[in-house]
């Protein structure tokens, strides 16, 4: 048996080794599998250029914040920047970053896209027809903070849940409404389309 | 006698060794255990539910990294346990600091363990509670926790911290060549 001296060394390479291959023979646990493709659809992904606001909840921990996302279309690319409301948890507004791509051009009927939120977290996901999944994770150390996600898509209005993998991770829904602009019209513009619909 | 009794120096230098070592083993168990604690913490405070007081952006950040946060409790008293049994831990093994009896001679493994189980008792109690489910358990041994650490910092500098006098002994530094 070790003396007392070199217990507390012996006995601390013992653990770190033990902790280290229990973590090596079980599959991590918090890992999300990759998402399956959908079946091809043939309506396309709606139009999702310009301005999006709206706000996510967890409903596990009955915490909210604000969302806002600009999203522009260059041919079959696109990108977009937001920010993402984390100051009930002392995280502050965080701007992100999001970039995709339509299958097949134009208005598709995929969207493949990534997103990433300054020092908060990452992801990615796929827009088939309407319906849109994807998977991403909190940045920090290990395989922390992974979520999964799934919504649907209209011209005008972006609704989903999320839901992390951690057995107490929260878990809520997100919704976005594209801001319509005001257009300007004269008085005479006005008159005339109005006549246009009487006849 | 060579031994002199530990300064707060050593001391909380032989703290923040542990501590590393308890951050770096509940993230290597955190896919193991940790992820079995975090299932009995969801189970024990009822998170989720409608009639969980478990709410608000603290509780969501434990919950987010609770594979390592709920896990740490049990990966902290597996790095500090060799203290309870052998009279220094790694910490303390680096900072050449060792618990003896106020005497001075060598602690039995009776007065170690004992000294060990009144300096862990808060983990030891969140860890009870979250195995067993008993919230009042978890809550009771994050009271205790908080008061042992208090007690700790409180009477460190130059006076026995609470859990040495409760079992009647000290730490002292070794001198280097030990």
């Amino acid at each position: 048996m070790p003396g007392r001296a070199t217990f507390p060394l012996i006995y601390m390479a013992a653990l770190l080794t033990a902790a280290a291959l229990l973590a090596s023979l079980v599959p991590d646990g918090g890992a999300v599998a990759p998402l399956q493709a959908f079946p091809v659809a043939n309506r396309p992904v709606p139009d999702l250029v310009g301005s999006w606001a709206g706000s996510w909840q967890d409903t596990v921990y009955m915490v909210s914040g604000d969302l806002s996302w600009e999203i522009t279309q260059n041919a079959s690319d696109l990108s977009g920047s937001g920010t993402i409301d984390l100051s009930v948890l002392g995280l502050g507004v965080r701007s992100g970053t999001a970039a995709g791509s339509l299958g097949g051009g134009g208005r598709a009927n995929t969207l493949t896209f990534t997103f990433e939120a300054e020092s908060v977290g990452n992801g990615s996901g796929t827009v088939v027809d309407a319906t849109g999944s994807g998977t991403g994770t909190v940045t920090a150390p290990l395989s922390f903070g992974e979520f999964t996600f799934t919504g649907t898509l209209t011209d005008d209005e972006i609704e989903g849940t999320f839901d992390f993998t951690s057995p107490t991770g929260g878990a809520g829904r997100a919704t976005l409404l594209k801001d319509t602009p005001v257009q300007a019209a004269t008085w005479g513009s006005v008159k005339a389309g109005y006549r246009e619909g009487a006849d | 006698m060579t031994e002199s009794k530990a300064g707060l120096g050593p001391r909380l230098l032989a703290t923040a060794i542990d501590v590393a070592l308890g951050v770096a083993v509940a993230l290597l168990l955190s896919t193991t255990t940790g992820t079995w604690f975090a299932r009995r913490a969801a189970a024990t405070l009822s998170i989720g539910s409608d009639g969980s007081l478990w709410r608000g952006p603290l509780p969501m950040l434990f919950g987010i990294f609770g594979t390592f946060l709920y896990g740490f409790p049990f990966a902290a008293l597996l790095v500090s346990l060799p203290e309870g049994l052998a009279g220094a831990g790694f910490g303390k093994r680096l900072a050449r600091v060792e618990v003896r009896l106020t005497s001075g001679s060598q602690a039995s493994l009776a007065s170690l363990f004992a000294r060990w189980l009144i300096k862990w008792s808060g983990f030891l109690l969140v860890v009870a509670g979250l195995s067993f489910g008993n919230a009042s358990f978890l809550g009771a041994g994050l009271v205790v926790a908080v008061l042992v650490l208090i007690c700790f910092l409180a009477s460190a500098a130059r006076r026995p911290s609470l859990h040495d006098r409760l079992a009647g002994t000290v730490a002292v530094r070794r001198p280097a060549s030990t």
